[in-house]
């Protein structure tokens, strides 16, 4: 690993902790100031995870087996997942230990831990959002690989650096840009998929479809004090992932090789900077028009797989030769 | 050009299959003095001379993986007039006739069942899995499906028998290839359904054992198919065949371990699912050999065999702990269990790591198979000729319906069995006992490191050892996450909080059962539209029933096919 590789790796590793304690309170505030109905402050998650650390952690009486692991298994699920996704530099040291499957899969783990707490609570509610989380969650995943392929066969790999670097913009980039928007939101519960604070709402109840609300009610039963925090902190971590996904396959321009020196640095990092506000803004947009019921929620992912399948598609007939 | 498979990636096989023919012998009478003996003995000595066998077998083997020499055949004393039947050892056997020779030898020593079934399974699949002519195949194929006999299920085994029969007397041609790539994948679904059926009953191992060895028969027998030895019997029409085979093979595994109610039932739907993966990219491999292309030839027949040990290992692994389950906790429905996790924990250990393997997510075995999957895809894709290019796509789009909802089934095994609270009291008194631990955690560990095979050197694909450090970041993660947890402000032990429901009646100590998602709910929440009217569900079985009556005609004309094959050659 050289020197500069190693400050890269160090910087993306610091830019992720910073955003994924940020970007969600941030996207609440998009999400209200855009919106309707009171505006949360803007480090208010970042506040709220302060205060969980600093709480009691509950642990139900007679609780068993692989439970209490659970929220940090996720956590480092997801912050390894994390530490794949470049953000402004590209290739990382390391970067051979995953592409864009070994993400997708490291979401789906995530997802699944999720679950499984939902399951430990032994709440018929949470059993059931669980189910339908993960179900949809499937459904999401395979518009999710159908997408990575599309834009992996352009670039002759599947590896981070190969897609940042393919010809822009890839065929079928509007197909490609749709099902990853739609799927972003899906998988982050916001937008109309949400429920969150900003919504006023409770955060349980009919988005449960969403994979967040599972995140916030397997906490609100099943955890407490840093084990929620632990959870909540993943939720960051997996909006950043998101972010660093879109900007790879979509807008990539803007991102360096870790020894650009000192300027192509500072601008890939506002490069980045300006797509995570671009990101917070559409999240803040796309709740305008108000929450969807589950029903909407199914169908937009197999909207997302259609849309998927169509850039792989579309991709398709660019490389046949007429 | 060529593949040699993983075992020749070590060495070639060197061994002469006499041995190994002698060991099926062996096996054959065992299971034959298990089924006559009435003495509890005989059944036992039965039994453990099997293991003796299986783990002679294993060593001979392991010692000719790591020894190096040549493959050989051998013509037996037995068959047709005319017609002995041929045994051979391929470079390309090696791993198959392992995992078949760990699996069996784990099922006798693990299970409680009279080890008749048990042994007549393991010779069959031997017999299926050494034979180098059509005819052999067919007399294992014949072995196996009677020893995963199930009551429902014998028109199709016919029917299954009468298509891999006519396939085998056409041999050599492209509608022998064809017929008997749908025979192959048939064959699967049906030990599958039987192994579903006796998922509740006494010879529940029997027709285990049956369906996991059959997956390694099935994926070997496809892989000689799609890869022959010589470039001049390969047939064009292969993926033709296997495309939508295993597309059809993998969904409806997929969608049966969704839907599965019982242990044995998910692990019968997850070999289904598993093996369609292998057989998906069997038929990339015979693409991408067609193209010219090596290295993706080599990532795609990896992955087949990927595919297909994870298969046989994994969902022979939960078939086995479906026995225990049922065992320790009096019922293998996953509406009857609930909160193993304290109470039986290694046996909850040993599911977590079989539903880990079948799920394809990192690091396990399955995600390697997709991940090859995946790439050999996508390579066959970037060339741009058209026909391969599409049918490149719907593989990886079959492929990718069939992990996900692996992963959701999985994920629905292990969470309803293990977590929550128990669904009965029976469950509640679930024990652990120390008895069969080992072989079952031999199996576990062996699933464990097949997801951690890297990739050949030089082909597509990520780093070398990159699993493995993958696995060893998200243990480092998880610790360093669970220590800050520890080091909070304290933990306190409270009531479990029951969602704010009224106080339970006394005669419902064990909380109330109907309190959490059914196996039924989790898969299903809600019946979408187009599921819902009677006529596509009866039309459905109705097929199914005429596969049933047109078995034993097909069967007629098949045999008749086959004798006039034999008469014709020479």
């Amino acid at each position: 690993m050289s020197l500069s590789g190693g400050l890269a790796l160090a910087l993306h590793g610091l830019l992720l902790a910073g955003a994924a304690v940020l970007l969600p309170g941030f996207a609440d505030w998009a999400e209200a100031r855009l919106g309707h109905g009171p505006v949360p402050p803007a480090f208010g998650f970042w506040h709220e995870l302060r205060r969980l650390a600093r709480k009691e952690t509950l642990r139900e009486r007679g609780a068993a087996g692989p439970a209490p692991l659970l929220p940090a298994a996720r956590v480092g699920v997801l912050a390894v997942a994390a530490l794949l996704v470049p953000s402004f530099a590209a290739p990382l040291p390391g970067a051979g230990l995953g592409d864009l499957p070994t993400v997708i899969g490291l979401l789906a783990l995530a997802r699944g831990l999720s679950a499984l707490l939902a399951l430990e609570s032994g709440l018929g509610f949470a059993g059931v959002a669980a189910g339908r989380v993960v179900l949809l969650g499937a459904v999401g995943d395979g518009g999710l690989f159908l997408a990575g392929f599309a834009a992996a066969v352009p670039a002759g790999d599947a590896g981070f650096a190969r897609l940042a670097a393919a010809p822009w913009p890839p065929a079928g980039w509007l197909f490609l840009t749709a099902a990853l928007a739609l799927l972003a939101l899906l998988a982050t519960g916001r937008g109309p998929f949400g429920g969150g604070a900003a919504a006023g709402a409770p955060a349980w109840g009919e988005a449960a479809l969403a994979e967040a609300a599972l995140g916030e009610a397997a906490g609100e039963f099943a955890g407490s004090g840093r084990d929620r925090a632990l959870l909540r902190f993943g939720d960051g971590l997996r909006l950043v992932i998101w972010l660093d996904l879109l900007v790879c396959l979509l807008v990539p321009a803007g991102m360096v090789a870790p020894g650009a020196g000192a300027a192509g640095w500072a601008i890939a990092l506002a490069a980045w900077a300006a797509k995570a506000a671009l990101f917070t803004v559409g999240l803040g947009f796309a709740a305008r028009g108000g929450r969807l019921s589950p029903h909407r929620a199914r169908a937009a992912a197999g909207a997302a797989v259609a849309l998927a399948l169509l850039a792989a598609l579309a991709m398709l007939a660019a490389r046949v030769p007429a | 050009m060529g593949y040699d498979g993983l075992s020749a990636q070590a060495r070639a096989v060197p061994l002469a299959p006499a041995a190994l023919a002698l060991g099926v012998s062996l096996l054959a009478v065992l299971a034959a003095l298990a089924l006559l003996a009435r003495q509890p003995a005989a059944a036992r000595a039965a039994r453990w001379g099997g293991v003796a066998v299986a783990l002679a077998g294993i060593g001979l083997l392991a010692g000719a993986l790591l020894g190096g020499g040549s493959a050989g055949s051998l013509a037996l004393p037995l068959g047709l007039p005319g017609h002995p039947l041929l045994v051979r050892l391929g470079p390309r056997d090696g791993l198959s006739l392992l995992a078949a020779l760990a699996a069996g030898a784990v099922a006798l020593a693990a299970s409680e069942e009279p080890p008749a079934r048990l042994l007549a399974a393991l010779a069959a699949a031997l017999l299926a899995l050494l034979a180098a002519d059509p005819e052999g195949r067919l007399l294992g194929v014949a072995g196996l499906l009677l020893a995963a006999r199930g009551g429902g299920n014998a028109g199709r085994a016919v029917a299954v028998l009468a298509v891999f029969g006519a396939g085998a007397a056409a041999s050599g041609t492209a509608v022998g290839t064809l017929l008997a790539a749908f025979g192959l994948a048939g064959l699967l679904a049906v030990l599958a359904a039987c192994a579903a059926e006796a998922a509740e009953t006494a010879g529940a191992a029997g027709a285990g054992l049956a369906a996991t060895l059959g997956a390694l028969v099935v994926v070997q027998g496809l892989a000689h198919l799609a890869l022959p030895a010589s470039a001049a019997q390969a047939q064009g029409w292969f993926p033709v065949a296997a495309l939508p085979a295993g597309a059809l093979l993998g969904l409806g595994g997929a969608v049966l371990g969704l839907r599965g109610e019982r242990i044995g039932a998910v692990a019968a739907g997850a070999l289904c699912a598993e093996s369609g993966l292998g057989v998906l990219a069997l038929a990339l491999a015979a693409i991408a050999r067609d193209m010219d292309r090596p290295a993706t030839l080599a990532v795609a027949a990896t992955g087949a065999e990927i595919a297909g040990l994870t298969a046989s290992i994994g969902a022979g692994l939960l078939f086995l702990l479906a026995g225990r389950v049922r065992a320790r906790a009096g019922s293998g429905r996953l509406d009857a269990l609930g909160g193993l996790a304290g109470r039986v924990p290694r046996t909850v250990a040993l599911l977590a790591v079989a539903a880990f393997a079948l799920s394809a997510l990192p690091p396990g075995a399955g995600f390697a198979a997709l991940r090859r999957l995946l790439v050999a895809g996508a390579d066959i894709a970037a060339q741009g000729r058209e026909g391969p290019a599409l049918a490149a796509v719907l593989a990886v789009a079959a492929a990718i319906a069939i992990a996900a909802l692996s992963a959701a089934s999985m994920l629905r095994l292990w969470g309803i069995a293990s977590l929550g609270r128990p669904r009965t009291p029976r469950a509640a008194g679930a024990e652990e006992k120390a008895q069969g631990d080992w072989p079952l955690a031999g199996l576990a560990l062996a699933l464990l490191a097949l997801g951690l095979v890297p990739p050949p050197a030089g082909g597509p694909g990520a780093a070398r050892l990159a699993l493995l450090l993958l696995a060893l970041l998200l243990l480092a993660g998880t610790l360093l996450a669970a220590l800050w947890r520890r080091a909070g402000r304290g933990m306190r032990e409270v009531e479990p909080w029951d969602g704010g429901r009224p106080a339970l009646p006394s005669w419902l100590p064990f909380g109330d059962p109907a309190g959490q998602v059914s196996a039924a709910g989790f898969a299903w929440p809600e019946r979408p539209r187009w599921a819902r009217g009677r006529a596509w569900f009866g039309a459905w079985r109705g097929a199914v029933r005429s596969v049933d009556a047109a078995g034993l005609v097909l069967a007629l004309v098949a045999a008749g096919l086959l004798l006039a094959a034999l008469g014709a050659r020479p």
